[in-house]
């Protein structure tokens, strides 16, 4: 994705959205940012892991998409192959962009060269330049995303202060090859049972226990990606 | 009243005396083997003055402080952020040659033995024509390099290679009072100890203090400094001096800027030597603690500052006439016995050498935790405990003299008095006279470091003896090593990983930039 520019009436007035799914920017892309508020819905397609961000050593929750690195096995012909359709994907083209270093404050852009603009679709602005009903459900629906993604941050905080997650290897047999996907961390449910009844009450409470159930129920999504991988492997053959 | 009164021998009381790291570290190590806050447990107190300031020095550590780190429960995000710490991988020694462009690395990496152990293969010229450091690991390239030892998505106390840190000793010592009396239980009493009681048998009683009254306890650890006010003055366990070996005998401290505010940290211990002595720089985040080690029978005090300040224009130019260094003498030995009656000695009030090795934390925290593991459990044990906690810990300081003074013994310098003077035999220990004697004809063994009580081992002596070009004749041996192809291919792959460290690894200062905004974690 190019970078998000700040979105005027003056430079954006004419542009329209249309709906749809921008899947160019996800080809490639094995791994895809999810909030806790979606993983009982993501995790009905793909796992929902946890991973490390490579510049700030910080856990992230993410649906995985491939087996490897550059693999999404989820964008087939263009069309995503999921019942869901995962927030930061549904956002598009549209992204909060801070305008100053505490992300304090914000402004609403977008991605200039999203395929979904054109003269299609919904219009952004109305005549006098004021911002159209479709815009203001959009932008609203941003700040809740992001909201959400506060939430997430502090789910992971939580887990990681309770010592529940834990490194692990996973590894598929795909047609008789195996294959491991590696850098995955899980909740190890050992752990969780041992929690006392305060901490478990108060995950729950929290709508965090929740969430660890719908990770435990999405890793078993790991063999539709196996067999997703396996069907693509032999069209090609 | 307190229980110690019940006459059981049951030992339920101790009192550690003086509050610096080796008391801290000390109180931890006890409070956490000891367990004060359990039924049953020992009551763990710290006696500290509240009028001696504690002084920020920069201090280098060696990687088994990470053990302890962990073992005590300390984060190491919080370690980092609280003790402006920085990441050391390596003792780099420059000039300790007569050639003056000379350097090598002490790393804390081992050298690489599997598939093949490449020093003979070095010492007969088959493994390449780099240094000894770099044709056995990769880390002597990276400290070049400038590369921290960790990835930001490794785990707190996990790095690429081994590594320890630099750090501010006042800000560490009070990381480890919040630690101590927040997490483990020990009680601190702010007061100053005013006198020493006796009991007629000999054994300390009790301790008078200005403000909080007579303390007892069952149990006394002196962690008062160089006035070793208990070990030392109360129960008159001499002193043994060793200035006779370590000629060194005062320190110039002085807390000196980066050249710029954003200069690289060097991930290593800059110890260069000097016609008097040698010169430590150690990297914190946002300043370099330096100071000269030096013999006053050698050089005058004046010409030590003058030394240490033509060292510092180097890197500082005019401005390093700003700073005014403090000057330490140093007393170089240890005690007698570490442990009289009821009461050991951890700290300066132990045993002191230059800091050239780092040895400082490192026999605080190694000797603590050795007190701690071997507590007495009853009155009656503390002769048979004593006994063998003397030994262990006169062995201790023993070889870390001789390693120490091996630096010295080997060096072809022959600038000054004071380094014609280190080469004379007698002021070499025997121990490593003879160590020497063999390793003239073939390398060191593991064999020759048999005791689990070794401070520094086979590695360490490895990179020093042929990082100073020690001549290991192997003439007269070379048929014992028979795969020089092998050790060729060897070393060229080490090379090769060593070039390629860089991809994944970033600056050291940026990855401690990180580190303070992101942290790392736990797992």
């Amino acid at each position: 994705m190019s970078r998000p520019v700040p979105l005027t009436p003056e430079a954006h007035g004419k542009l329209r959205v249309r709906p749809g799914i921008n899947t160019a920017r996800l080809e490639g892309q094995q791994l895809l940012p999810v909030v806790v508020h979606e993983f009982h819905l993501a995790g009905s397609d793909t796992p929902i892991l946890f991973v490390k961000n490579s510049e700030t050593g910080q856990f992230e929750t993410v649906a995985l998409l491939g087996l490897s690195q550059q693999e999404n096995l989820m964008i087939d012909g263009g069309r995503w192959q999921g019942n869901y359709v995962p927030g930061v994907i549904r956002s598009d083209p549209f992204r909060l962009i801070s305008t100053s270093a505490d992300d304090e404050n914000v402004v609403l852009g977008i991605d200039p060269e999203s395929p979904l603009l054109g003269e299609e679709g919904e219009a952004l602005f109305d005549d006098k330049g004021e911002i159209t009903d479709f815009l203001k459900g959009r932008r609203d629906a941003l700040v809740s995303y992001i909201e959400h993604g506060n939430i997430t941050r502090a789910f992971t905080a939580r887990l990681v202060e309770l010592d529940l997650l834990a490194h692990r290897e996973l590894t598929l047999d795909l047609d008789g090859k195996k294959s491991t996907v590696s850098g995955m961390y899980l909740v190890d449910e050992e752990k969780l049972n041992k929690l006392d009844d305060e901490t478990l009450l108060e995950l729950q409470k929290r709508g965090f226990l929740r969430a660890i159930y719908a990770h435990f129920m999405s890793l078993n999504r790991i063999h539709g990606l196996a067999r997703l991988k396996i069907a693509g492997d032999r069209g090609e053959g | 009243m307190s229980t110690a009164g019940q006459n059981d021998g049951a030992i339920r009381e101790v009192l550690v005396v003086g509050g610096g790291t080796a008391g801290w570290l000390t109180a931890c190590h006890l409070a956490r083997k000891l367990r004060p806050t359990e039924p049953g447990g020992v009551r763990v107190r710290l006696v500290e003055s509240p009028d001696i300031p504690t002084i920020g020095v920069g201090e280098g550590t060696v990687p088994a402080v990470r053990q302890s780190l962990q073992y005590l429960g300390i984060s190491e995000t919080e370690f980092i952020r609280e003790c402006d710490a920085t990441f050391k991988q390596s003792i780099k020694f420059c000039g300790w040659m007569q050639d003056a462009s000379h350097y090598y690395h002490h790393v804390f990496d081992y050298p690489q033995r599997d598939p093949l152990d490449l020093t003979p293969y070095w010492l007969m010229g088959q493994a390449g024509e780099r240094s000894y450091a770099e044709t056995v690991g990769i880390q002597a390239a990276m400290c070049d390099a400038g590369l921290a030892p960790k990835q930001i998505t490794q785990p707190e106390f996990a790095g690429v290679t081994n590594y320890a840190y630099h750090l501010d000793a006042g800000k560490f010592s009070a990381l480890l009072t919040r630690h101590a009396t927040q997490k483990l239980g020990v009680e601190l009493i702010k007061a100053n100890v005013e006198q020493v009681h006796l009991t007629p048998a000999g054994d300390i009683d009790r301790l008078s203090t200005d403000r909080c009254g007579d303390l007892h306890a069952d149990f006394y650890v002196d962690c008062s400094g160089f006035s070793s006010l208990l070990l030392g003055q109360a129960l008159e366990v001499p002193f043994i001096d060793r200035s006779d070996v370590l000629l060194a005998d005062h320190a110039l401290a002085v807390q000196v800027p980066y050249p710029e505010e954003n200069s690289p940290i060097p991930c290593e211990t800059l110890a260069t030597a000097l016609p008097g002595g040698w010169v430590w720089d150690i990297g914190l985040v946002s300043r370099r603690g330096t100071g000269y080690v030096y013999s006053s029978n050698h050089i005058s005090h004046e010409q030590a500052e003058q030394q240490l300040l033509d060292y510092l224009r180097a890197s500082l130019g005019e401005r390093a006439e700003q700073y005014s260094a403090r000057r330490i003498p140093m007393k170089v030995g240890y005690r007698d016995s570490f442990w009289a009656r009821n009461c050991a000695a951890i700290g300066l009030s132990q045993g002191f050498v230059e800091p050239l090795e780092a040895t400082g934390l490192l026999m605080f925290d190694a000797t603590a935790r050795m007190l701690a593991e071997q507590f007495p459990a009853h009155r009656d044990l503390m002769p048979l405990l004593s006994e063998r906690f003397n030994h262990r810990v006169r062995f201790a300081w023993e070889r870390v003299i001789d390693f120490i003074k091996l630096h010295y013994c080997i060096s072809d310098r022959d600038d000054s008095e004071f380094w014609r003077d280190n080469r004379r035999t007698e002021t070499i220990p025997e121990t490593l006279r003879e160590n020497l004697a063999i390793w003239r004809h073939q390398p060191p063994s593991d064999y020759d470091f048999s005791s689990r009580l070794e401070i520094f081992n086979l590695e360490n002596y490895l990179y020093v003896l042929y990082g100073m070009n020690f001549p290991t004749q192997m003439d007269a041996i070379g048929y014992r090593y028979g795969q020089p192809a092998d050790a060729l291919k060897s070393a060229q792959r080490i090379a090769q990983s060593a070039a390629q460290a860089g991809e994944h690894l970033l600056s050291h200062r940026e990855l401690i930039q990180r580190i303070h905004q992101y942290g790392l974690q736990p797992i």
